[in-house]
């Protein structure tokens, strides 16, 4: 457990052990490690001592403030946090399964929409008047959608949701 | 085995949910570099503790804002070059070296930064005594496992490239960075213990 949780200060873990590395952290022991390593690691660097009540001091600062949530503050990847390429090509396939199969169902109840033409706008606008027929299709293939690229990424998670295409309208 | 994602973002994911702890996990990382930041506008060592602190807060409560278009590390020396000058100005004081402060990359905020003239007798002498206490315990470290923690920690590589240079598997790296991590701790534990002790970190 510890190899993985220093491992995992460098940025470098496997994928699908992030959330569990997470949890670890946020427990009494992975907090002590990550404090020890982290206090390593700045001594290397010359960085300065603090009081050693500062992180005391600190958390109760905190625990006085609201909790803030913004969930789906974090949307778009910049350029040095994508996920990895094997996952982008299966990601690709999914949305493409995805994308088809919503057209498809939407062209069974409206034959003027042309299943072969299937870009993404299709998937936002046409099944707003279909969202019953759609639903228990993504709900029944979530778990195609949470790929182990995607764990832990509520933002991604927000953006598949099953109302989400009746919602945004074109 | 490297991850295309960062830590940081991975926190500031679970801060955005909710997640304080993350939160403290964030600031127990980075609160003694800010401190170093903030030590070349503010001189006296009580003030620099108080004023990381204020950022930190300022940080967390402007947490919404933070997209990922930058490093967190990045945004988080804004909030606290930001808070360093309101609250200088507030005094009635200018910031020294304020000039060197603009630039928006991180890297070089912290490239620029020296090693603070923080002075109290209680924070010098600690500083000292973990500084010595883990360069003795790498100097006592088994050479492969000297060469790895030091490529990391001092050069910044990452596990692919140590293995490149030392001509090992990544898995091997990861290995030898552990131990080095661990073999320091043990010999840092009881100083870390002993300041503390019944506290929270």
């Amino acid at each position: 457990m510890q190899e993985k949780l220093s491992a995992l200060m460098d940025n470098e873990w496997e994928d699908h052990e992030l959330d569990a590395m997470l949890k670890t952290l946020c427990n009494e022991d992975g907090q002590r490690y990550w404090q020890e390593y982290h206090a390593i690691s700045d001594a290397l660097r010359t960085e300065p001592a603090m009081s050693s009540d500062f992180m005391t001091r600190f958390s109760a600062k905190l625990d006085a403030e609201p909790v803030v949530i913004a969930p789906n503050a974090i949307r778009q990847r910049s350029a040095t946090w994508q996920p990895k390429r094997r996952w982008i090509a299966l990601s690709a396939a999914a949305s493409v399964m995805v994308v088809a199969s919503a057209a498809w169902i939407v062209n069974r109840q409206s034959t003027d929409i042309q299943p072969t033409l299937a870009p993404a706008s299709v998937v936002a606008s046409a099944p707003a008047a279909n969202e019953v027929s759609v639903a228990p299709y993504l709900l029944a293939h979530h778990e195609t959608l949470g790929n182990p690229s995607w764990n832990g990424r509520l933002a991604m998670k927000a953006g598949l949701e099953v109302r989400r295409p009746a919602v945004k309208q074109q | 085995m490297a991850s295309d994602r960062d830590i940081d973002q991975e926190l500031v994911v679970r801060v955005q949910r909710g997640d304080k702890k993350a939160f403290e996990l964030l600031v127990n990382k980075y609160h003694r570099k800010i401190a170093r930041l903030l030590s070349r506008m503010i001189r006296d060592q009580a003030e620099i503790e108080d004023v990381t602190q204020e950022a930190f807060i300022k940080a967390y409560r402007a947490i919404p804002s933070f997209r990922g278009e930058s490093a967190f590390y990045t945004w988080l020396y804004r909030i606290a070059i930001n808070t360093a000058k309101n609250y200088l100005a507030s005094m009635g004081r200018r910031p020294t070296l304020s000039t060197e402060y603009e630039d928006d990359e991180g890297e070089t905020l912290d490239a620029a930064a020296q090693i603070p003239d923080l002075n109290t007798p209680e924070t010098e002498l600690m500083n000292r005594q973990i500084v010595s206490t883990v360069n003795e315990a790498v100097e006592a470290l088994p050479e492969e496992l000297r060469t790895a923690i030091t490529l990391r920690e001092m050069e910044g590589l990452s596990y692919e490239d140590i293995a490149t240079v030392m001509n090992c598997p990544i898995g091997t790296v990861r290995s030898r960075i552990f131990r080095a991590r661990e073999a320091i701790a043990t010999q840092l534990r009881p100083l870390l213990d002993t300041v503390s002790t019944n506290k929270r970190w």
